[in-house]
């Protein structure tokens, strides 16, 4: 998977773009560029090829702050998009690295970094997504949740089931017999939860 | 009867005059020295610290006993007295922001003197309430000015930085026979960063520009090749040749193109089209630059204003610095927006 692997670079900098994708086409990866949110997401909804995302979190319009490149987070996690994301980023460093692993970063990488700093997180990456997807053929399922302790297990629960209906209903293409299949429980039972969690196909 | 009345009348009314006069007087005292107060807190450039220790022979030539009083100024403790203690005793109390002033007259004077005190002391008090407010956001305004600057330029210093490391790390370790790729990779993207590295320098150096080298320029190429770095639709019509001191023209012009770029990432959906005309005239060269689908300017008499920006994400020393650099070349540069909201902005180069 290392190689023909396909990165999404998401930099509102043209020259560390450039920079970006040199250093990763000449290891024989596939780039793709974007500028903004906007931008990424559209490719990434366009382009299920896409394994892993290098994102900068300070991006237009708040350039100078990590929280375009957060919602861009959110927005993957919400999409469930099967990517894993690298934050490239030089914002606010201790609060930005645990604001994005709190949205589901799988790394963070703090600007200036080395080539092979970035080489070496784009590895790791596909190394974790080619495991989860051997492990989805297995029919087991990776779901990440932000759990708060002091909620106790029921908030932790409900969060968990969420995820775990929605990323199943996205894998099934919202296909609900398919997914009440997977999960071992009635059709009725996926319409509980699609009314409980507010869950729309396009979602 | 009436005749017995002229004496009585005549001491009335001269006893009204002296009271008059009297009066003038002291009004006229007053005055002077409420003048001389907001005069000494002129010379003194409006500082606290030096006005409240300075002002007491002003206070005592108006009749006050004495002054006692005391500033917390950022944390360090100032106190001062001057005068004698006794007589009746007005405390006062100034905060601002952080600054703190407690401050007691002593004044011993009764009927219409106390009155010219008390309007005194008032005037007096007004002066260092002033002077404290204009500290305190002169700071604030100051510090904020230069956490936004800090924050600007540390995300472009870290870009530059990133591309640097980059840049080293891939002519270390280009793989064999990959080197031309990477020369053309190179050929990309220095253009580019030399242009960043740029704008944190003028940023840095904003209004220091002077006595640069002399660069003649083609205003139609400039345009065409700023219009296609920052992604902007545009037309040009009209072209002239002009010799500027470098950085001054070319970066005003980047500075005003650049804002159509930042608003339409800022904006999806926004897509401004820049219209550009340059007139070549007999005295001077004139551009206009007009966008189209573009939101409307709430403030367009305060674009050139430095640090205001109707953006809350700019830096707002943009056209600032496009007005300043443009002086340098003896330019001018005026904006002024249509009723329809279309802004247009006018640049004029004498010969």
């Amino acid at each position: 998977m290392t190689a023909q692997s396909h990165i999404l670079i998401v930099e509102d900098d043209p020259a560390l773009r450039t920079m970006l994708r040199s250093v990763l086409e000449l290891q024989d990866f596939i780039v793709s560029e974007s500028e903004s949110r906007s931008a990424a997401l559209e490719k990434l909804r366009s382009d299920s090829s896409v394994a892993i995302v290098i994102l900068d979190l300070g991006l237009p319009p708040h350039a100078h702050e990590i929280t375009e490149g957060i919602a861009t987070l959110r927005a993957i996690q919400a999409d469930i998009l099967p990517v894993k994301v690298v934050v490239l980023t030089g914002q606010d460093q201790e609060a930005a690295a645990l604001e994005a692993i709190r949205e589901g970063a799988f790394d963070f990488i703090a600007k200036p970094a080395a080539a092979e700093a970035i080489l070496h997180a784009v590895r790791r990456a596909l190394l974790f997504l080619q495991k989860e997807r051997e492990l989805g053929e297995e029919g087991i399922t990776r779901i990440a949740i932000n759990a708060q302790i002091g909620d106790g297990l029921k908030g932790v629960r409900t969060d968990a089931e969420e995820r775990l209906v929605r990323q199943i209903l996205k894998e099934t293409g919202f296909n609900v017999n398919q997914s009440a299949k997977r999960l071992g429980v009635k059709r009725e039972n996926i319409y509980y939860f699609l009314k409980k969690f507010g869950i729309e196909r396009d979602a | 009867m009436l005749k017995e009345l002229y004496p009585i009348l005549i001491v009335v009314g001269v006893t009204i005059g002296a009271v008059l006069a009297y009066l003038w007087q002291q009004s006229r005292s007053a005055s002077n020295i409420n003048l001389a107060l907001i005069r000494l807190n002129e010379q003194l450039q409006f500082d606290t610290p030096a006005f409240l220790q300075a002002a007491w022979p002003l206070l005592s030539q108006a009749g006050l006993r004495g002054i006692k009083w005391k500033l917390d100024w950022y944390g360090a403790p100032l106190e001062g007295q001057s005068g004698h203690a006794g007589g009746t005793s007005i405390d006062k109390e100034i905060q601002v922001a952080e600054l703190k002033l407690t401050i007691r007259f002593q004044q011993n004077r009764h009927g219409e003197r106390r009155y010219f005190d008390e309007a005194l002391i008032e005037t007096f008090l007004l002066l260092l309430r002033t002077d404290m407010s204009i500290k305190a956001s002169v700071t604030d305004v100051t510090f904020s000015q230069m956490s936004k600057l800090t924050l600007f330029l540390q995300h472009d210093m870290k870009n530059v930085a990133q591309f640097i490391q980059l840049m080293a790390d891939q002519v270390a370790m280009v793989p064999a026979g990959k080197e031309l790729q990477m020369l053309d990779y190179l050929r990309t993207a220095a253009p580019l960063i030399r242009h960043r590295a740029d704008r944190i320098v003028r940023t840095l150096t904003v209004g220091q520009l002077h006595n640069e080298p002399l660069r003649t320029m083609q205003l139609s190429e400039e345009l065409t090749q700023l219009c296609s770095l920052y992604r902007l639709d545009s037309t040009i019509n009209g072209a002239a040749q002009v010799t500027v001191p470098e950085n001054t023209l070319d970066s005003a012009l980047d500075n005003i193109l650049k804002n159509y770029s930042d608003i339409s990432l800022r904006n999806s959906g926004i897509k401004p089209f820049v219209s550009i005309t340059i007139n070549d005239n007999e005295l001077n060269v004139e551009i206009d630059i007009t966008a189209t689908n573009m939101p409307p300017v709430a403030h367009v008499e305060r674009l050139f204003e430095p640090f205001w920006s109707s953006d809350p994400a700019g830096l707002g020393i943009g056209l600032y610095q496009a007005k300043q650099m443009l002086e340098i070349c003896k330019g001018t540069i005026a904006a002024k927006q249509s009723e329809a909201g279309q802004l247009k902005f006018k640049i004029r180069i004498e010969k």
